[in-house]
C-alpha cells in the first residue's frame, strides 16, 4: 500500500532464496539500515520488515536485496505510511 | 507516531507477511484497518494495471483519488503478493506532465502538420479529425484509414474499436500491439489446435515437477507468477527448474539446468529433443495414435521484411508460408533425426550433457513438466515454429492438459488474451477465434450485430508493421493509435516508422495519458482516461476475465478510449461509408448514424441506468444514457457461448475474482481438452483437440532456419532487447512514478567485461550502440542484473531518451507478422 506523504514507511515483504544460502542471506540483509527479520523458513523463504524515512530509500534497499546472489525472488506484502 | 502505535504496525505487517508466505499463518492478521486515516478509505478490486499475470489489487480512494494499492489476499492468482511496479500502482496516474486537453498542431490559428501543438477543445479536435478521415475514406476508401489498438485497451474499448473499423467503416487495416507480442503464440495455437490460448492454467505452477522457461525472464517479468514457481521450487526438493536464455538473467538464481544458447539455435533444441523423446521409445503411443496427426511445414519461408529486401527475394516459399502437407509418425521420426547430440550441441554451444539433461525431464514420463515461454519465443523471425515446435514434445509425451503437464504460452499485457485476442482486434479476425476472410464467420458477425450482410469486409487488413510501411509509403493516410507507444515499439524508427507519421500526406491522431513519443510524433492528441478512472476488463493469460469499477474521475477533460470511439461514429452515416448496393438492398439502414447502426441496435443500448451499481460512477454509460460496457460485453458474449469461449453474465464478474472460459453452467474450466475437467470433451474420448474437426492435434516437422540477421565482420555483435523489473513496456507509466524511475533511470548497455576489455572500453562509459538503421548513445554495464555471453549485448526498451528501436530491424515472423526484437547484428564503440 502507498499513501502520497512523506514520513515513516514500515513496509513488510517476503524474500525467496535457495534454502543453502538463507543464513548468509539473512545476515546480509540484516545488516542493511533499517531492516529488521522475523519469521523465517528454511525451505527458503523469511519475512523483512522495514522501516524507512521515503519511499526511495524503499525502492533501492529493494533492489539491493534482490540483487544479492541467491534471492530468487522478493514481494511486498504490506506498507504503511505516516 | 508513539513507540505503541509503531509496534503495533509492525507487529501487523510482519503478520500479514508471514501469513501471505505461508510461514504461520496468525487469523485475520491481513484485514487488520485501525488507524483513522485508513477508515477513510474506500477500497475496492481492480486487476493490476501491468502484465498479463492479472493479479487483483485492493485499491483505495479518497476524495477523488487513488491513493494506496496493495495486494488482493482473496485473489487465487497472487495472493496478496504484488510486485514493486504494482506496489506503486496507485502512482501511475499522477504523474506531472498528464494530458488533460485535446492538443492539435497548429500555426495561425488552423491545423498545420508542422505547427505547434496547441489545446483546443473536443469539438475541434473530432471536426478535424472527421474531415481528415472523410477525405481520406472517399479518395482511397476503407483500404485507406488505420487503427492501432491495444492489448491494454479493456475488453468492450478493442470490441467497440473493431466493431467501429471493421463494420462501421469497413476496414480491416486495425491491429492490436500484441502483433509484437502475442501473435506468434496465437498462430502457433491455431496452427497445432485450432483455438487460441492456454489449456492449462496457473494451477499447473503447484503440480509441475519440472518447470522449463523458454525465452523468458519470469523473475523480472512475471515477478508474482514467480514466487508461486520459487515456492513450489524451495518446498519440493525433487522439482527441477531449466532456465534457457541467450544470456544469464535473474531467473537463472533458481534454474537447476541452466542453459545459454547461440540465438536462434532453440529451434534445433527443440527437435533434438524430439528426437531424443523418439530414440529412446519414450513416445507416449497410445496417446499419439489417438489424438496426434502429423505434418510437415514448409521451410524457407523468408523474414517478413519488404518484398524487394534480398533475403525475401532469395527465400523460396514466401507465398507458401503457411502450407503444410500430411506425413507419418516414422517420417517425423526420421525428418529429426538429423538434430542429435553433438550436431546440436556444436550449433547452440550447449554441452551435450546439459541437452540430455533437459530432454531427460520431457521424456520421463513419472516428471510432470510446464513449460512457459514469452518474448524469446514469440519475437522471433520463426515464433510460430517455435511455438509448434514445444507443443510438438508435449504431445509426443501425452503431457498436456493435466494438472502440470502444461505447455504454457504467458502474456505480456494485461489484455492481450481478453481483449486482443477473444474479442478479435486483429486485422484478420472477428471475436471467438473467427477470421474476416471466411465468408460463415462474416455472415455469423453480421447477424449478431444486426447490420446487412456483406457489411463486414472479406480482406485481411495491415497488420502492425505493415501499417507503418502503408503510412511511410502513403497508402494509408488517415490513422488513429491508441493505448500504445509505437514509435518506442515498433523497430526501425527511423527507416520505417518515423517517415510515416511525418509522411505530409498523412493525419495521425494519438490517444494517450501522457506525452509519449508517440504522442509528439502525432498531428493531434486526445487525452485519455486510464485504468480505474472507467469502468473496464481485461482477461488474463490463464484465460481469466476480471472486472473493475470506475472508482475516480479522469482528470480534466480526459475521456476514455471507449468514449472516445463511440461519440466519433456519431459524426459519419452510412451513407457517407457505405456503398450504394448495401443501402438499396437494405433501406432502413439509410441516412443512419454509424453510432444508431453500431451501438443503438437494441442489444448494446438494452441495459439502462438503473442496472449499474449505484457505489460507482460510470462516466459514459451516465454521458450516453445506457450502461453501454454492459451492453458491448453482452452482445461480444453472444459470440463464443455455446461455442467453447462461454463468458459468465456480465454481473457476475463484478462480484468474483475472475473466472476462466469456458464458463458452462457458473463453473470455469483449468483444463481444457481434458475430458472430465473441459466440458466441451466429449465423452469417452479422453482428450479432445476439438479445436481441429477430427478432434486431433497437429505435431509439426520444422526445421531449424539462421537469424534475418546475424553478426559479422561490420556489426560482430548479437543485440537483444527487452524489458527490467522496475519498468513496463515503454515505460510510460513507470517512468512516471519517482521510486520506479530513481530505481532504474536510464537504459543501459550490457556487455561481457572480456569484450568491454577488447573494445577498450569500461563499466561506465558512454558508448554508441549502431547497427545498419541507427544509433543511440548509452553507458556500458557489464555487472548488474544480467550476465550476457561474449558476442551479445543487451539493451532495455523502457527509456524515450534512448530509443532502441533507432537500431532493431523490422523483420518479422512471416506466419505472425510479430518482429524479431531479440536478434539483430550491432557494433558497440566509445561515442
Amino acid at each position: 500500500m502507498t499513501i502520497e506523504t512523506d514520513s515513516i514507511h514500515i513496509s513488510s515483504f517476503v524474500v525467496r532464496c535457495l534454502p543453502e544460502k538463507l543464513q548468509h542471506i539473512m545476515a546480509t540483509v540484516e545488516a542493511l539500515p533499517g531492516v529488521e527479520i522475523h519469521a523465517n523458513d528454511p525451505c527458503g523463504k523469511f519475512v523483512a520488515l522495514l522501516e524507512l524515512d521515503s519511499e526511495k530509500a524503499l525502492v533501492e534497499t529493494i533492489t539491493t536485496i534482490e540483487l544479492i546472489k541467491g534471492v530468487v525472488n522478493t514481494s511486498m506484502v504490506y506498507h504503511h505510511v505516516e | 507516531m508513539k513507540p505503541t502505535r509503531r509496534d503495533f504496525i509492525k507487529a501487523n505487517a510482519v503478520a500479514t507477511a508471514t501469513a501471505v508466505a505461508g510461514i504461520s499463518a496468525p487469523g485475520g492478521a491481513a484485514n487488520l484497518v485501525t488507524d483513522r486515516e485508513q477508515t477513510e478509505l474506500t477500497w475496492s478490486k481492480a486487476p493490476c494495471r501491468f502484465c498479463g499475470t492479472g493479479c487483483s489489487v485492493n485499491v483505495a480512494t479518497r476524495d477523488n483519488r487513488i491513493v494506496a494499492t496493495h495486494g488482493d489476499i482473496n485473489s487465487p492468482v497472487n495472493k496478496g503478493l504484488s510486485c514493486v511496479k504494482g506496489y506503486f500502482l496507485s502512482k501511475i496516474m499522477y504523474g506531472s506532465d498528464r494530458l488533460t486537453q485535446p492538443l492539435l498542431r497548429k500555426t495561425d490559428g488552423k491545423y498545420d502538420k508542422n505547427g505547434e501543438f496547441e489545446a483546443v477543445s473536443w469539438d475541434e479536435a473530432f471536426d478535424i479529425m472527421e474531415e481528415k478521415f472523410k477525405k481520406t475514406l472517399k479518395e482511397k476508401g476503407p483500404e485507406g484509414i488505420g487503427m492501432f489498438g491495444s492489448g491494454q485497451w479493456t475488453v468492450w474499448e478493442g470490441y467497440a474499436a473493431s466493431k467501429l473499423m471493421k463494420a462501421g467503416f469497413r476496414s480491416n487495416n486495425i491491429d492490436p500491439n500484441a502483433r509484437h507480442c502475442m501473435a506468434s503464440a496465437v498462430v502457433g495455437f491455431m496452427r497445432t489446435f485450432g483455438i487460441d490460448e492456454p489449456m492449462g492454467c496457473y494451477d499447473d505452477m503447484e503440480h509441475a515437477d519440472a518447470f522449463v522457461l523458454w525465452g523468458s525472464n519470469m523473475s523480472e517479468m512475471h515477478p508474482i507468477l514467480w514466487t508461486r514457481i520459487t515456492d513450489r521450487r524451495l518446498s519440493h526438493p525433487h522439482v527441477k527448474v531449466a532456465v534457457l536464455s541467450t544470456f544469464e538473467h535473474r531467473s537463472f538464481e533458481l534454474a537447476d539446468v541452466p542453459i545459454i544458447f547461440t540465438p536462434q539455435t532453440d529451434l534445433a533444441i527443440l527437435n533434438y529433443i524430439a528426437n531424443y523423446i523418439i530414440q529412446n521409445d519414450m513416445v507416449n503411443k497410445d496417446f499419439v495414435s489417438k489424438h496426434v496427426n502429423f505434418r510437415k511445414g514448409t521451410a524457407d519461408i523468408g523474414y517478413g521484411l519488404r518484398p524487394e529486401n534480398p533475403l525475401e527475394q532469395k527465400a523460396a516459399n514466401v507465398k507458401t508460408a503457411g502450407d503444410s502437407t500430411e506425413m507419418t509418425f516414422e517420417e517425423f521420426g526420421e525428418y529429426v533425426a538429423t538434430y542429435d547430440a553433438a550436431s546440436v550441441s556444436k550449433l547452440s554451444g550447449v554441452p551435450q550433457s546439459q541437452l540430455e539433461e533437459l530432454a531427460k525431464l520431457y521424456a520421463d514420463p513419472k516428471v510432470k513438466v510446464m513449460s512457459l515461454w514469452t518474448m524469446g519465443f514469440n519475437q522471433h523471425t520463426r515464433g510460430v515454429w517455435a511455438n509448434n515446435m514445444v507443443y510438438n514434445i508435449h504431445l509426443l509425451t501425452g503431457k498436456i492438459s493435466e494438472p502440470g503437464n502444461s505447455p504454457f504460452s504467458l502474456t505480456g499485457q494485461p489484455s492481450a488474451c481478453g481483449t486482443a485476442r477473444e474479442v478479435g482486434t486483429f486485422s484478420h479476425r472477428l471475436p471467438a477465434d473467427m477470421v474476416v476472410t471466411n465468408p460463415e464467420h462474416r455472415k455469423i458477425a453480421e447477424k449478431l450485430w444486426k447490420l446487412p450482410e456483406g457489411t463486414v469486409p472479406g480482406w485481411v487488413g495491415a497488420h502492425a508493421v505493415l501499417q507503418n510501411r502503408k503510412l511511410k509509403d502513403g497508402e494509408i493516410n488517415a490513422y488513429w493509435v491508441q493505448v500504445n507507444n509505437n514509435v518506442q515499439a515498433a523497430a526501425n524508427l527511423n527507416e520505417e516508422t518515423m517517415p510515416g507519421y511525418r509522411n505530409p500526406e498523412n493525419f495521425i491522431v494519438v490517444s494517450d495519458a501522457y506525452p509519449t513519443v508517440t504522442a509528439q510524433a502525432a498531428d493531434l492528441i486526445l487525452p485519455t482516461a486510464m485504468w480505474v478512472e472507467k469502468e473496464g476488463a481485461y482477461g488474463n493469460a490463464e484465460r481469466r476475465t476480471q472486472f473493475w469499477h470506475q472508482m475516480v474521475d479522469a482528470p480534466g477533460e480526459s475521456t476514455s478510449d471507449l468514449w472516445q470511439l463511440v461519440e466519433f461514429s456519431k459524426r459519419f452515416t452510412t451513407d457517407e461509408v457505405w456503398p450504394a448496393e448495401i443501402l438499396d438492398a437494405n433501406p432502413e439502414y439509410k441516412g443512419k448514424t454509424l453510432y444508431d447502426v453500431l451501438y443503438r441496435n437494441g442489444i448494446v443500448d438494452k441495459y439502462p441506468l438503473s442496472d449499474m451499481d449505484e457505489k460507482y460512477k460510470n462516466t459514459e454509460a451516465e454521458d450516453f444514457g445506457f450502461y453501454l460496457q454492459k451492453g458491448l460485453f453482452e452482445e461480444y458474449a453472444s459470440f463464443g457461448r455455446g461455442h467453447a469461449h462461454d463468458l459468465a453474465p456480465f454481473d457476475t464478474y463484478h462480484e468474483t475474482r475472475g473466472l476462466r472460459w469456458p464458463v458452462v453452467d457458473g463453473k470455469e474450466t483449468k483444463w481444457r481438452f481434458k475430458e472430465g475437467s473441459d466440458p466441451y470433451a466429449k465423452k469417452g474420448s479422453g482428450w479432445d483437440f476439438y479445436g481441429k474437426p477430427d478432434g486431433k492435434a497437429v505435431i509439426f516437422a520444422l526445421p531449424y532456419e539462421p537469424a534475418a540477421e546475424s553478426p559479422d565482420e561490420d556489426y560482430d555483435l548479437w543485440l537483444s532487447t527487452g524489458r527490467v523489473l522496475e519498468h513496463w513496456h515503454s515505460g510510460s507509466m513507470t517512468r512516471r512514478v519517482p521510486e520506479l524511475n530513481s530505481a532504474f533511470p536510464n537504459a543501459l548497455c550490457f556487455m561481457h567485461p572480456a569484450d568491454a576489455k577488447e573494445r577498450k572500453m569500461r563499466r561506465g562509459d558512454e558508448v554508441i550502440v549502431r547497427s545498419r538503421r541507427g544509433e543511440i548513445r548509452t553507458r556500458l554495464e557489464t555487472r548488474g542484473r544480467n550476465r550476457v555471453p561474449k558476442g551479445l549485448v543487451f539493451v532495455p526498451w523502457f527509456d524515450a531518451s534512448q530509443l532502441i528501436n533507432k537500431v532493431t530491424l523490422d523483420a518479422t515472423d512471416p506466419l505472425s507478422k510479430e518482429t524479431d526484437y531479440k536478434k539483430c547484428a550491432v557494433k558497440v564503440i566509445k561515442a
